[in-house]
């Protein structure tokens, strides 16, 4: 069975990569590059994590966030608001993410 | 100065230590000082992220950052005047938000956009005004985001841009200040 998760469609692209929960910036050592970000929300500190990742899921915001401006600065998918995404999605896990769409689904349990 | 240091590695997220001491034009020499101090007690650590090395707050240090401008707030009597001005500042927040995503968009109605962006700038300067006259570290958004205005009626990445001092990159760290500045978490 699959799972799949929805928010809001904040920035347009589809891709596969693994979750990397972050819950704060103590753990920005933790993310490698094309991982999918995966938090509660953001703000400036964690610009350079974008740089980074693949694509962005977050509990908060929206549409209208700055998180959803900057990863269509970078060109990466995003969904935003998937309520507990933190509780719901596994550090490692693989995971595909539609920023068109606004799902985010797991590979781990097909 | 402690103080100081710490919130512009907040405000700048990530940064080398010349550009934490010019958000305030602090001393560098002081500032890196500082920064080792804030190091050694769990506030900052340095690392590289995509080549680029830099310093970024702890939870530690963002929990310090607050306890300092907590201090800093109530010896100027400040917290009712910055509630007030933030209230305001989110009542604005929405629709700039909004104009700067319709014009990285690229929606037909930029000009629009834009008009919103400057009418934004104008329902902040007073606001500003009001803050430095109890906080003066809150000086300079206002010519930060009049720059990027001026820069984006000729290249419209001004706007949002993250590689350059865009309106979206001051008008996202003047958020955060007011954020930090109360202690409140973000929505």
């Amino acid at each position: 069975m699959t799972v799949v998760f929805t928010g809001t469609a904040a920035s347009a692209g589809a891709t596969l990569g693994p979750a990397r929960l972050i819950h704060g910036p103590d753990e920005f050592a933790r993310f490698q590059s094309g991982d999918i970000l995966v938090c509660r929300t953001t703000d400036p500190a964690w610009t350079p994590l974008f740089g980074m990742a693949s694509a962005v899921v977050t509990e908060n915001g929206g549409m209208l966030s700055h998180a959803a401006i900057v990863a269509r600065e970078f060109g990466i998918p995003a969904v935003l608001g998937v309520r507990a995404a933190l509780e719901l999605l596994t550090d490692g896990g693989p995971l595909a993410v539609d920023g068109s769409r606004g799902t985010v689904t797991r590979l781990d349990t097909a | 100065m402690m103080l100081l240091t710490l919130h512009a590695v907040r405000l700048l997220g990530f940064a080398d230590t010349l550009e934490v001491a010019a958000r305030f034009s602090l001393d560098s020499h002081l500032v890196e000082s500082r920064l080792i101090d804030a190091g050694v007690n769990g506030f900052v650590s340095r690392s590289t992220f995509a080549g680029t090395s830099g310093w970024s707050l702890s939870s530690q240090g963002r929990a310090e950052n607050e306890r300092l401008l907590a201090e800093e707030l109530d010896r100027a009597g400040a917290r009712g005047m910055v509630l007030a001005v933030h209230d305001d500042f989110a009542d604005f927040n929405t629709g700039v938000v909004s104009a700067c995503s319709a014009i990285q968009l690229q929606s037909p109605a930029t000009q629009d956009a834009m008009d919103v962006l400057m009418g934004a700038l104008a329902s902040w300067r007073p606001l500003e005004a009001r803050l430095i006259g109890l906080l003066p570290r809150f000086e300079g958004y206002s010519e930060r985001l009049l720059r990027s205005l001026k820069q984006a009626a000729e290249d419209p990445v001004w706007v949002t841009a993250t590689d350059r001092d865009s309106f979206h990159r001051a008008w996202f760290e003047l958020h955060e200040d007011l954020i930090a500045t109360l202690g409140i978490q973000r929505a």
